[in-house]
């Protein structure tokens, strides 16, 4: 899966914001959805965020920088997360997530040179019976060992 | 009459492969001719049994788990002979959750 995300432009902002800023409790559902359009949730939409909900830009600027989730800039075109919780750590989670790194040359946070992959920590998914686990681009996988982290991250960089 | 079989489509069981386990059990069965009903159910919580694949007898749900995609054929070989294999747990209702 493949996600091809548009270039940030404050008039499709603007109009995402005004798509969804008379729900309850829009400021969550604004930044996923800036998310889901541009792949990160642009600086310079915050303050229009604010604007539209009648907040202060702290207020907007402190659920963004809340929820890991949100990015600052954009992913690779695939993101590749690895839990780092304690089921997953006590299951040999960390081995895989020094193993990933060596592979893809980037640390964990970070984005392969090429822009194709984005490997990140995830701090439980809720897999913790089939640990250690890991989400491709949302797909769940548990039961992780060597050689299906090297099956996903060569899927990744495909 | 059909088969019919159990395989979950809970998160859990498909973050260790039940979707290519359902998959791999309709075109086996497709190539054996036989025909089957896969139902995509919830999850009893053995996850360590995940993907666990439930067949309907008379006798009640026989379980067998966890099954890999490899396993679908010498599992429907002893299901249609009717012989022993190494991921039979029997009834499903009778597992120690």
């Amino acid at each position: 899966m493949t996600t091809v995300y548009e270039p940030w432009n404050e008039t499709r902002g603007a109009e995402i914001i005004a798509e969804h800023a008379n729900q309850e409790g829009a400021t969550l559902v604004i930044l996923h959805a800036l998310q889901d359009a541009f792949g990160y949730v642009p600086e310079a939409a915050i303050p229009m965020v604010a604007k539209a909900l009648n907040l202060s830009r702290a207020e907007v600027h402190g659920v963004f920088t809340f929820y890991h989730d949100f990015r600052h800039k954009p992913a690779g075109r695939h993101v590749l997360k690895l839990c780092r919780a304690e089921a997953c750590q006590a299951a040999g989670g960390d081995a895989l997530v020094a193993r990933a790194e060596t592979k893809l040359g980037v640390s964990l946070g970070s984005t392969t040179p090429d822009e194709r992959v984005t490997l990140e920590p995830i701090y439980c998914l809720g897999l913790c019976a089939t640990a250690p686990s890991a989400m491709l681009d949302g797909r769940l996988i548990g039961r992780l060992d060597q050689k299906r982290l090297d099956a996903l991250v060569a899927e990744a960089q495909r | 009459m059909s088969m019919r079989v159990y395989v979950s489509r809970d998160a859990g069981a498909v973050a260790v492969g039940a979707d290519e386990v359902a998959q791999a059990l309709e075109r086996a069965a497709a190539t054996r001719g036989v025909a089957i009903e896969i139902v995509r159910t919830g999850s009893r919580g053995m996850y360590w049994l995940e993907p666990l694949v439930e067949v309907a007898t008379p006798q009640g749900r026989i379980a067998f788990g966890p099954v890999a995609e490899a396993d679908v054929p010498s599992l429907l070989d002893a299901l249609a002979n009717n012989t022993p294999h190494l991921l039979r747990l029997g009834a499903t209702d009778e597992i120690p959750g």
